[in-house]
């Protein structure tokens, strides 16, 4: 019987845009890029973001950098309308990309070098797409943040050891996976992209093993109208306009945080329309923890509900799964050591 | 109670004290003794060390004393045998021979020093006569240590 893991892969396989709807995006990107090229001095144009990842559907927006060699000054972002298919254009200069994609860095860093360094070049004369591509595989995330990051997680593997409370072991093993597939996915060069794609982009980097223990302390089961309520218990708690608002202030600096747990709610909620199910339902559940954290508060997300009398939502959105056995720490001990092997090599 | 072994750990690792495990054992069950000696605030817990351990059992974890005090490797063993091992236990048999430890530890001094407290002022113009006066604060130091 296959794990889940490897029926999630399956399934993330199939969910893959077909070739030809790759291709024919591509083509339209290369007309744009070829008539921006007779107007301005164009040194490479790239497709980035869903397309060039191969997980967009037929009538996603089509986001194309344009690398040119003078500063895009007012004219960095504009949308172009090519056969009904919206096409987001950022223009950077040559200087800006180049800097994108040099030394150390974090998740925002990293991030956004991987925007370029995944790019598919569509209009390439002097090579300089590729370039970028190789430069940003070659950034590695920050050593000492990593080494921080994981001697933290090996600290708390300790401390869940020594918790006698079921269920706050169990939720101390998540925010234990969580920052590990953190660490596993800013080593490669897709590097942390966001929730939504946590567990496709594990398999994509080969890491079965933490894909397959987040899915054992997450659960599976569909939980976003649970998560849902929760968030927005959490928002009214903490004096957050309801989810729906939030979302639709689009960018609302004023509720940064909030902003980003509405965003990854709704992510889960496009995945589970998109079918997928059991991505969905981690997206939905890692939702509800993120919004924990704008309880704020000493202890952990548990605690945290707690003071609000809302750790009984929480606690139930994990009921059934696996909890912190012996297998599952196990798991997260491989991981972590296998974050230590690559950072010693 | 293990809450105040807790205390003692994050005390012993926050200012550095060097205490062993066993120190901390001993220590957590001198503060439990002292607690009841003096001024216990459940006057229906025995007051006697060995019976109020009775009910308890003592659950020690071992922690690195300061994060990046100790490499990444040994940190990575070190987790690895706390998640796989069950928790250090002590349980009441090791309780009694803990208190049983201190009683003779703590005991010893006070009634050598109550003692010898009016000995030694009565014998302290003989000792003068007799001893050359540096022996005086060797002797001093051996009551100390009991």
């Amino acid at each position: 019987m296959p794990t889940p893991a490897a029926t999630l892969a399956a399934a993330v396989a199939a969910a893959e845009t077909p070739g030809n709807v790759v291709d024919t995006r591509l083509g339209v990107a290369a007309s744009v890029a070829a008539e921006l090229a007779g107007a301005e001095p164009v040194v490479t144009a790239l497709v980035v973001g869903s397309t060039a990842l191969r997980r967009c559907s037929p009538s996603a927006d089509l986001d194309l950098v344009v690398v040119t060699d003078r500063p895009p000054g007012r004219q960095r972002f504009c949308t172009r309308w090519v056969d009904g298919m919206r096409v987001e254009i950022e223009r950077l200069s040559r200087r800006r990309s180049l800097a994108a994609t040099r030394g150390d860095g974090w998740v925002w860093q990293l991030r956004e070098a991987a925007r370029l360094g995944t790019g598919l070049p569509v209009l390439d004369p002097t090579g300089f797409g590729a370039r970028l591509g190789t430069r940003a595989a070659a950034m590695a995330p920050s050593p000492d943040r990593y080494e921080a990051t994981l001697r933290a997680v090996y600290l708390a593997l300790m401390d869940l050891a020594g918790q006698p409370d079921g269920s706050l072991r169990a939720d101390r093993l998540r925010g234990c996976l969580d920052n590990l597939a953190l660490l596993a996915l800013l080593e490669r060069p897709r590097r942390y992209q966001k929730p939504k794609w946590v567990l496709a982009d594990l398999l994509h980097a080969g890491e079965d093993g933490l894909a397959e223990a987040l899915l054992a302390a997450y659960g599976t089961g569909d939980a976003l109208d649970a998560a849902r309520s929760l968030v927005d218990a959490v928002y009214a708690a903490a004096g957050v306009p309801p989810h729906d608002e939030v979302l639709a202030m689009g960018y609302a600096p004023r509720w940064a945080e909030a902003s980003y747990v509405s965003r990854t709610l709704d992510d889960a909620e496009d995945l589970l329309h998109s079918g997928r199910v059991v991505e969905a339902a981690y997206v939905a559940r890692f939702a509800a923890r993120l919004a924990g954290g704008l309880l704020g508060g000493p202890g952990g997300l548990v605690e945290a509900f707690a003071a609000r009398e809302l750790d009984g939502g929480y606690l139930a959105l994990f009921e059934g799964t696996e909890g912190a056995g012996g297998d599952l720490l196990a798991a997260a001990l491989a991981a972590a050591d296998g974050r230590r092997h690559t950072m010693a090599a | 109670m293990g809450e105040i072994f807790n205390a003692l750990e994050v005390l012993n690792r926050t200012m550095k004290l060097g205490l062993s495990g066993l120190d901390l054992m001993r220590a957590e069950a001198g503060f439990k003794s002292a607690l009841v000696t003096h001024g216990n605030p459940d006057p229906n817990l025995p007051r006697d060390p060995v019976a109020l351990a009775e009910g308890y059992e003592l659950k020690a974890t071992f922690r690195p004393r300061a994060d990046g005090a100790i490499p990444l490797a040994k940190l990575a063993t070190l987790a690895r045998k706390e998640v796989s091992r069950p928790q250090v236990r002590v349980d009441a048999k090791a309780f009694r021979e803990i208190d049983r430890a201190i009683a003779a530890t703590a005991k010893a001094p006070a009634k050598a020093a109550a003692k010898k407290a009016p000995a030694a002022r009565a014998a302290a113009p003989k000792a003068a006569a007799k001893a050359p006066a540096k022996k005086a604060p060797a002797k001093a130091k051996k009551a100390q240590k009991g």
